[in-house]
């Protein structure tokens, strides 16, 4: 008898194993293909429940006082704005603009060029004018470095805006000099990185507040000190679109996210419960036990 | 001099320009940021020039030397490619592999240089909308193992496991709209979970990770870090 | 949207799916198209966005009289002698970019990293409220206690420190360990399940239902 077996019991292939052979990856794709195929046409509309972080967010935006300076920096390219998270950006963009802030944008991506005009086109923005009320600033690769020398010297650091126009010249930069005289930033991220790089140059060094539409974990550490608010992507996006009654895509991926997590949780209950239930022990292959 | 001298002095030479001097500049150039971080206050002066013009300075040259090396980077990856292409020492996949990523970037410059509106144009964002972005969702899907991944080791099976498991499906559920509406104590407890003891230890693991870049700067300091300049040039 | 912007969509469609093959098939011809598109074009963007940013942080600096700025120009074209028998010199750049960066972060990452860690989880301790919005001794209680062990855990190695690994205060590093499987659990769940799962929504929210919408508005039909 193979050592772990009771008497009795399956020599080859119990019902775990049974269940992980049937379950392979692409069939679990396919699976996870057609709920969200069919919930993007026939969606359940289920509750959304605001947390905290987009509380936080949404009260910093609402907050901020006509005529204050916001630097908004985002990684987005055409294929993000157009695509996957247009909705999200407008709603933020078009926020900013409500609340007649001015707005310098940041771009941390390469694809940035092609954005500007787009968003002239989907967002409020137009009812703005361009160099006293908001500017498009053009990209700098660098990362940290970058973003130090631009915090500490803007208009040293950039020349001129993305239009070739002489940042000196622009109403928008007369008493905005560095990072101190900005009283909000917002921050839009994906790569993981990026979030400690953002909170040591900016807020540790310049106390200017940060918001954030980034992944929580890789801010969490600083949250509540350096970092006052956060959509934390897709499930903060849905809450803010809840929030500001504006229904659009990410309130759908909910669904999706609904459905196929609780899914998988089940699964795991039940491949968990056979493998007590079957009363068959393998050796644990690491310390944790698995 | 013998022969033996002039080849030391030659290979002390060399040493001297190889090694010595970028890891000096290392150093030099990490010590002046450090020491304006610590004595050079931020702000203006009643003329409007900033205090501490020096960080801006040498932070906009350290830019400024990146951006090159991106375009060095950026421009090296054809240059592979076209070399394969030549010496066709490679598989047939391998190939058309090369083809197909100097054709996708052929194609690429000339839309930025040359369609109506260049990078800013209605060309270039459907370009990058449709054939780089939904290029990019179709190579994403391999992303479609990690559910399976989650369901193939989550089993608790001891107290470790057990308390790796409870964290991940609680973590979860409080991700869950659905259910944080309707069970709000499930969303209470994944967030106590993120917000505690997640950050207790990533606390603790930054700390760590800062006491490591302080080493890393007192090592570098002192020369004794080659690798700052070594590792990436061979 | 017009007729060509129809077919770049289906096009990229059908790129993507070239892409999305490698589950069922492997690496094939048809993932090696779509991968290397992929990369052709991201370098091509990147390529031009950067000598852009050349441009306007170095070049307009230079012409408007910040003359110095050729220095950092000239080291960062040695990073091309890469491509010849003097590629020692591709080391001056490499140099500047570490001291800068590493200069950049110091003084900031011993604020943020350490001091700001310390502080905070100790003025926690002292007021007895946790982070937000859990403001209650417990958590209070649990975070110093996190922090603590995780550090013991990391800090100290088996060489320097018997008793945190192996002696009677073993159950230091055993809890430190505790606090390390549940933050990773959480992380897990964050970006393994949820995020995998957006990612695939993404997906078919781009190639079906935006697809569907951007073909009845081109027929003029009422979108979804």
């Amino acid at each position: 008898m193979a050592k772990g077996q009771s008497g009795g019991q399956k020599s080859v292939g119990t019902f775990d194993e049974a269940l992980r052979k049937v379950v392979t990856p692409q069939r679990l794709a396919i699976v996870m293909a057609a709920i969200t195929i069919f919930l993007l046409f026939r969606p359940l509309f289920l509750p959304i429940k605001i947390g905290f972080q987009t509380t936080d967010f949404y009260n910093r935006l609402e907050a901020l006082k006509p005529g204050d300076i916001v630097v908004y920096s985002t990684d987005t390219v055409p294929g993000d704005f157009l695509g996957g998270r247009r909705d999200i950006y407008k709603a933020v963009i078009n926020h900013l603009i409500e609340k007649k802030v001015k707005i310098i944008f940041h771009p941390t991506a390469a694809g940035w060029s092609g954005v500007t005009d787009t968003i002239k086109k989907i967002t409020n923005i137009g009812t703005l004018t361009y160099g006293t009320d908001y500017v498009f600033l053009p990209f700098v690769s660098g990362e940290e470095m970058a973003w130090a020398s631009f915090a500490a010297d803007m208009k040293g650091f950039y020349r001129t805006d993305i239009y070739g126009a002489s940042l000196t010249t622009l109403p928008i930069f007369a008493n905005v000099n560095s990072m101190s005289d900005v009283d909000l930033a917002v921050v839009q991220y994906g790569i993981f990185t990026w979030g400690e790089m953002f909170v040591r140059q900016w807020p540790t060094k310049y106390g200017v507040p940060m918001i954030c539409m980034a992944l929580f974990s890789t801010l969490q550490a600083w949250y509540g000190n350096q970092v006052k608010g956060n959509l934390d992507l897709d499930l903060g996006f849905a809450e803010y679109e809840a929030l500001r009654k504006l229904p659009a895509e990410h309130i759908l991926r909910m669904e999706a996210r609904n459905v196929v997590s609780l899914m998988i949780i089940a699964m795991i209950f039940v491949g968990t419960g056979l493998y007590w239930a079957t009363g068959v022990r393998r050796g644990a292959r690491t310390s944790m036990g698995v | 001099m013998t022969k033996t001298e002039g080849i030391s002095r030659a290979a002390s030479t060399r040493r001297l320009y190889q090694r010595v001097i970028p890891t000096f500049l290392v150093s030099f150039l990490a010590t002046i940021l450090v020491i304006m971080y610590f004595f050079a206050p931020l702000g203006y002066t009643p003329a409007g020039k900033v205090i501490d013009p020096v960080t801006p300075e040498i932070t906009l040259w350290g830019s400024i030397v990146t951006t090159v090396s991106f375009i060095f980077g950026y421009l090296s990856i054809p240059l592979i490619h076209v070399r394969r292409l030549v010496a066709r020492k490679v598989n047939t996949k391998m190939l058309f592999g090369s083809a197909v990523c100097l054709l996708s970037l052929g194609l690429m410059l000339i839309i930025i240089y040359f369609a109506p509106g260049g990078s800013g144009g209605l060309v270039y964002s459907t370009w990058n909308l449709y054939m780089i972005g939904f290029v990019n969702n179709g190579m994403r899907a391999d992303w479609a193992w990690h559910p399976y991944t989650s369901f193939r080791i989550m089993r608790i099976t001891a107290l470790e496991s057990g308390l790796f498991v409870t964290s991940f499906i609680l973590a979860v559920l409080s991700q869950l709209p659905m259910i944080t509406y309707l069970v709000p104590v499930l969303g209470t407890a994944g967030d106590w979970i993120g917000s505690i003891p997640t950050t207790a230890a990533m606390r603790a693991g930054l700390a760590c990770s800062g006491v490591s870049s302080i080493v890393l700067f007192v090592r570098s300091l002192i020369g004794r870090e080659p690798g700052l300049i070594e590792v990436e040039v061979i | 949207m017009e007729l060509w912007q129809i077919v770049l969509m289906f096009l990229g469609i059908g790129i993507g799916i070239m892409g999305l093959s490698l589950l069922w098939f492997g690496n094939t011809y048809a993932f090696a198209f779509a991968e290397n598109w992929l990369i052709g074009g991201y370098a091509g963007i990147n390529l031009a966005a950067n000598l852009e940013g050349l441009n306007s942080t170095a070049l307009r600096n230079i012409t408007s009289g910040r003359y110095l700025l050729i220095l950092p120009l000239i080291a960062g074209f040695l990073v091309f002698t890469r491509w010849t028998r003097f590629r020692w010199a591709a080391r001056y750049p490499v140099a500047i970019m570490s001291g800068v960066g590493l200069g950049a972060i110091v003084g900031l990452t011993m604020d943020s990293q350490l001091i700001s860690m310390v502080t905070t989880t100790a003025t926690e301790l002292v007021n007895l409220q946790g982070p937000k919005p859990f403001a209650d001794p417990i958590s209070a209680i649990v975070m110093i206690v996190g922090v603590i062990t995780v550090l013991t855990y990391f800090l100290y190695s088996i060489t320097f420190s018997r008793p945190f690994h192996q002696g009677t205060t073993r159950w230091i590093s055993r809890v430190g360990r505790w606090f390390m499987l549940v933050s990773a659990g959480y992380l897990w769940s964050k970006i393994f399940l949820t995020e995998a799962i957006d990612v695939t929504t993404d997906i078919f929210i781009m190639w079906v239902r935006r697809t569907v919408q951007e073909v009845q508005i081109y027929l003029g039909m009422p979108p979804l």
